[in-house]
């Protein structure tokens, strides 16, 4: 009875409720009228009538189900009717399904990642009162600015916006001791930073309020450190020689960018401001009240912070900003992410073509039956939801196979997808909402491809098709719709295959660009150095000069040095200005990536110095300060002028700290430029420093052999962890491998948009296959008469043949046309620009002619040999049989 | 069940039947059917209408009748029942089994 309510709910069947129940009224008041014409005073006559219709309610029921019954008849008799012809032909009903699943694995496959990156929402409780607040200084073009503990207990407790306000610092690497030095990244998060966000521990608790010296570990780190030993909560750790208390463990959660191997508390109770060895905090994360906006919590800041600057007469105003928390984490990576995801929709919507050709064809051969159906006294409707039924019989398994395939290759991708296309959403969840996005998908799919043949069924007249044999039944209706359904689907593919041509192009181009340095036998190995003992200047060239000596007492090492980061490893930010120039406005100074070398440095990676000399030992922390710049940075600064012996000034604009430690630097040579963050890139500035006069904490020895510089790496390793056994050894990589990092989202971009293309030429292969072997079928009896009267069978079959090259030419025709509107039209967000999106493109154009000419050509020759197999077919026609056959 | 749709037990499909007949000779609405099937009974058979309605929706679901939206009697809407092609063959059938069911009863009450 449930159920049957439920059903009710449905409009056509309120309708026929409605309908019922009109009527009966009708009867009730014919029998109302009745009785008063038989003497019964009319307030009794109505009572009466009412009396005598019974359970009004009861009949209406049972005449509902009565319909109910019938739809489900209708159902399952088309039903069974459509299992008995799906059964009759296996191949059609195998190459459907599997063409469906194919293109529902597709789309649904790239959704998951997508709604995984983008759109779900965050997986904490009311994700929609989540918001992150930051700090921007007016004056530095919005540069998010630490916020002052004093802020946040003024914003904690006079902001009603906010229900709770917490905040993070930087990530660090930091050195967690045990048996082993082990590098850690950690966070400090304020005390209430899992409460407010609503996360839970797997293990132990999260921070108490006014927590100190406490650290809660994710799982991650938790397995690989302690082996999921859930004894360790309440043990003490040594990180950095601070020894803390372990309260808990979470589960890893990516949803709010890369998670720390540690959480380690904030302390709010000390001073942060003017205490160099600690973090500040930079991230505010809030819970607003319900029905709090963020506009409102902005404005609260805003005033809270403007007066207390002006209390204290701080010149520092701050902007704040307050944005929803999921938006503004949200990845930078949704250009590459849409772009598949309408990639994908093209192979959904080819292998729904597909389905509706194979249908069509298929559909021809029934033309009889339709017709008949029609006679009978089966309208539209009826014919409409046979073929809808049918369509669901194929839809269903090729639905269910698709999510199965889906959970598969999501399963395999996970470590096949590169980091810039999975910031968030690792674990990529398949799940419910997957599955319902694989229903819409296949439901969508069902209506275009199952009604396809209604196209040109429903122009039919019986007569002639029941007059006609059912071998030379075919309507010139059906001809077109499979015509412009197979053109359709050339062109599609024309442009899937273009597309991969492009990414093929760039990504060769990419292998191509010049690096500024060589990679061969050239390694490096990274060691962060921190705690107490590594605070002064002279501790770290102490730990520079033992691990360039240690290195070089390695077998096969030809050349060593010392770097504070290296090529493809980027650097942190500064701001420079040519000493004795004007200054630009602020804002205005030339920026580059600082970095710290050894003497040597230059010649171990086959940098070229383009003018000026190398470092040398003579620059040491007391000599005068010196700096090596590169080409993109001498001209930025100088112009065309010799920079060697200029004096550059270090402005407090990018990292503050340069400014204070280094200040100014004469010029003693200018290098070439290299790569600093991916092959694409368009050039930075670079500032080379002597490792002696700036010493950095992260120390990468970098390493020239004359052997491949994979079989020195272990020794490499052990040599440096005897430098300092308490400092960890990391990263240990050769630059051949880290060419192949860079280029890793390049050629997974290549192999995807390749993948696609492989998939569509499959799909138009077997419809050009299906399209000439349905023609050559059909006119069997025709090519019979036509060899009888002496037409040679090689005309035939090249007319076959030829059919198929003209449906490629007009599709490839068609496909370059929507090839060149598209790359119009999001051409230019495919390559880089610096500072809002990473490139997918290279060194190509999006309207390249060799590779739209090459794609326009390879459909052509696919489309000829698809047509050729069953061409063939019409030279082995015999004229008798063929005549004879009827 | 309600007081007055008190008629006494068809034979299953009887109703539907008799329904058929009913429409041979002109389309009716439900309340046409009901009194038709009283009058020609001579007040027998009083179709109840929580038995009337659903037949005629099993009817409908079987496409033995169709139902258009006419004016009554009473100038309002109602809806007159036509029977079909189809009806008419089921009728026919149903009458000739019907037919030999009765004489077998009949013929058991008069000799068994």
């Amino acid at each position: 009875m449930k159920l049957l309510r439920r059903l009710a709910r449905w409009p056509w069947l309120r309708r026929h409720d409605a309908a019922l129940a009109e009527e009966m009224e009708h009867h009730r008041a014919l029998v109302q009228a009745d009785l008063e014409a038989r003497g019964v005073p009319p307030g009794e006559a109505a009572a009466a009538s009412r009396r005598a219709m019974g359970n009004v309610t009861l009949a209406r029921e049972d005449a509902r189900a009565v319909w109910i019954a019938a739809w489900a008849d209708a159902l399952w008799r088309d039903a069974r009717h459509g299992l008995r012809g799906l059964r009759r032909e296996p191949t059609f009903t195998l190459t459907t399904v599997l063409t469906l699943a194919l293109g529902i694995t597709t789309t649904t496959t790239v959704f998951s990642v997508v709604d995984a990156e983008l759109w779900r929402p965050l997986p904490y409780p009311q994700p929609e009162q989540l918001v992150q607040v930051y700090s921007r200084g007016r004056e530095s073009r919005g540069v998010v600015e630490a916020i002052a503990v004093a802020d946040l207990h003024a914003w904690r407790s006079e902001a009603p916006a906010f229900s709770d306000l917490a905040a993070t610092g930087w990530s660090g690497r930091r050195v967690l001791r045990r048996d082993t030095a082990e590098s850690v990244l950690v966070t400090e998060v304020t005390s209430n930073y899992f409460t407010l966000l609503g996360r839970t521990p797997i293990a132990g608790r999260t921070f108490a309020p006014g927590a100190r010296h406490e650290a809660v570990l994710t799982e991650p780190t938790w397995r690989r450190l302690f082996n999921g030993d859930s004894s360790v909560v309440g043990r003490s750790i040594v990180v950095d020689d601070e020894s803390l208390s372990i309260a808990g463990i979470v589960a890893a959660d990516d949803s709010l960018g890369p998670e720390p191997d540690v959480f380690v508390v904030f302390d709010e109770s000390g001073s942060v401001e003017g205490d160099s060895t600690r973090s500040p905090l930079y991230g505010g994360i809030g819970r607003l009240r319900p029905g709090a906006t963020a506009d409102a919590a902005r404005a609260q800041l805003q005033a809270i912070r403007t007066r207390r600057a002006q209390a204290e007469s701080d010149a520092g105003v701050h902007t704040i900003d307050v944005e929803d928390l999921r938006e503004s984490n949200r990845s930078s990576n949704w250009r590459p992410l849409y772009f598949f995801l309408g990639a994908s929709l093209v192979v959904l919507v080819l292998s729904a073509i597909n389905a509706a050709t194979l249908l069509l064809a298929r559909a021809a051969s029934r033309t009889r039956e339709f017709a008949l159906r029609g006679a009978l006294g089966g309208g539209p409707r009826a014919l409409a939801g046979q073929l809808l039924v049918e369509g669901a019989l194929l839809a269903a398994p090729a639905g269910a196979l698709g999510l199965l395939l889906t959970a598969w290759v999501v399963a395999a991708l996970a470590t096949a997808l590169p980091e810039s296309l999975l910031q968030h959403g690792s674990p990529i969840p398949v799940d419910a909402r997957v599955a319902g996005f694989a229903l819409a998908v296949t439901g969508a799919t069902t209506a275009i491809f199952a009604l396809a043949p209604m196209l040109f069924a429903r122009r039919l007249d019986l007569s002639s098709a029941l007059s006609q044999s059912a071998r030379t039944t075919r309507s010139a209706g059906e001809g077109r719709a499979r015509h412009v359904l197979l053109v359709g689907q050339i062109a599609l593919t024309v442009t899937l295959l273009a597309a991969a041509g492009i990414f093929v192009k760039s990504f060769i181009a990419l292998t191509h660009v010049p690096l500024g340095f060589d990679p061969a036998n050239a390694l490096v190995v990274r060691a962060s150095l921190s705690g107490p003992r590594y605070a002064t200047d002279p501790a770290l060239v102490a730990y520079a000069s033992s691990a360039l000596e240690a290195a070089h007492t390695v077998p096969g090492v030809r050349e060593a040095a010392i770097a504070s980061s290296t090529p493809l490893g980027s650097g942190p930010l500064v701001r420079l200005v040519a000493h004795d120039a004007p200054r630009p406005a602020p804002g205005g100074e030339a920026r580059a990536i600082v970095r710290t070398t050894s003497p040597g440095y230059f010649s171990t990676l086959a940098i070229r110095l383009v003018r000026g000399r190398d470092f040398a030992s003579a620059d040491s922390a007391v000599a005068p300060r010196v700096a090596i710049v590169n080409e993109t940075l001498a001209r930025q600064v100088f112009g065309g002028d010799d920079p060697v012996g200029r004096v550059l000034d270090f402005t407090p604009g990018g990292s503050p700290r340069w400014a204070a430690r280094v200040g100014h630097a004469v010029v003693v040579g200018v290098a070439a430029n290299i790569k600093e963050v991916g092959l694409n890139e368009i050039d930075f500035g670079d500032i080379y420093l002597p490792y002696a006069q700036a010493p950095e904490p992260f120390v990468e020895l970098v390493v020239r052999a004359a052997v491949p510089a994979s079989t020195i790496a272990d020794a490499l390793r052990q040599r440096m962890a005897h430098v300092d056994p308490a400092i960890p050894v990391t990263g240990v990589r050769t630059f051949d491998e880290r060419v192949a990092h860079a280029l890793e989202g390049d050629r997974f971009n290549f192999r995807l948009v390749g993948t696609f293309a492989a998939l569509a030429i499959l799909l138009a292969a077997i419809g050009v296959y299906g399209a000439v072997a349905y023609s050559v079928q059909t006119r069997t009896r025709e090519f019979g008469v036509r060899l009888a009267l002496g037409a040679r069978p090689g005309r035939l079959v090249g007319a076959a043949i030829g059919r198929a090259a003209s449906l490629g030419a007009i599709g490839g025709v068609l496909g370059v046309a929507s090839a060149l509107v598209i790359a119009i039209l999001i051409g230019s967000a495919l390559y880089v620009v610096p500072g809002e999106h990473e490139g997918m493109l290279f060194g190509v154009t999006t309207t390249d002619p060799t590779i739209l000419a090459s794609a326009f050509a390879g459909i052509v020759v696919i489309a000829i040999a698809a047509g050729t197999i069953p061409a063939r077919r019409v030279a082995r026609v015999d004229p008798v049989l063929a005549l004879r056959n009827d | 069940m309600g007081l007055t749709n008190t008629a006494p037990d068809l034979l299953p499909g009887t109703l539907d039947l008799l329904i058929l007949r009913a429409l041979v000779r002109e389309p009716l609405h439900g309340y046409g059917i009901a009194q038709k099937l009283k009058v020609v009974s001579q007040d027998v058979l009083q179709v109840g209408e929580s038995s009337l309605y659903p037949a005629l929706q099993r009817l409908l679901a079987s496409g033995w009748v169709t139902a258009e939206w006419g004016a009554s009697e009473n100038n309002r809407r109602a809806r007159y029942y036509t029977i079909t092609a189809a009806g008419k063959k089921r009728l026919a059938s149903e009458r000739a089994e019907f037919e030999r069911l009765a004489s077998a009863i009949a013929r058991v009450l008069q000799l068994a």
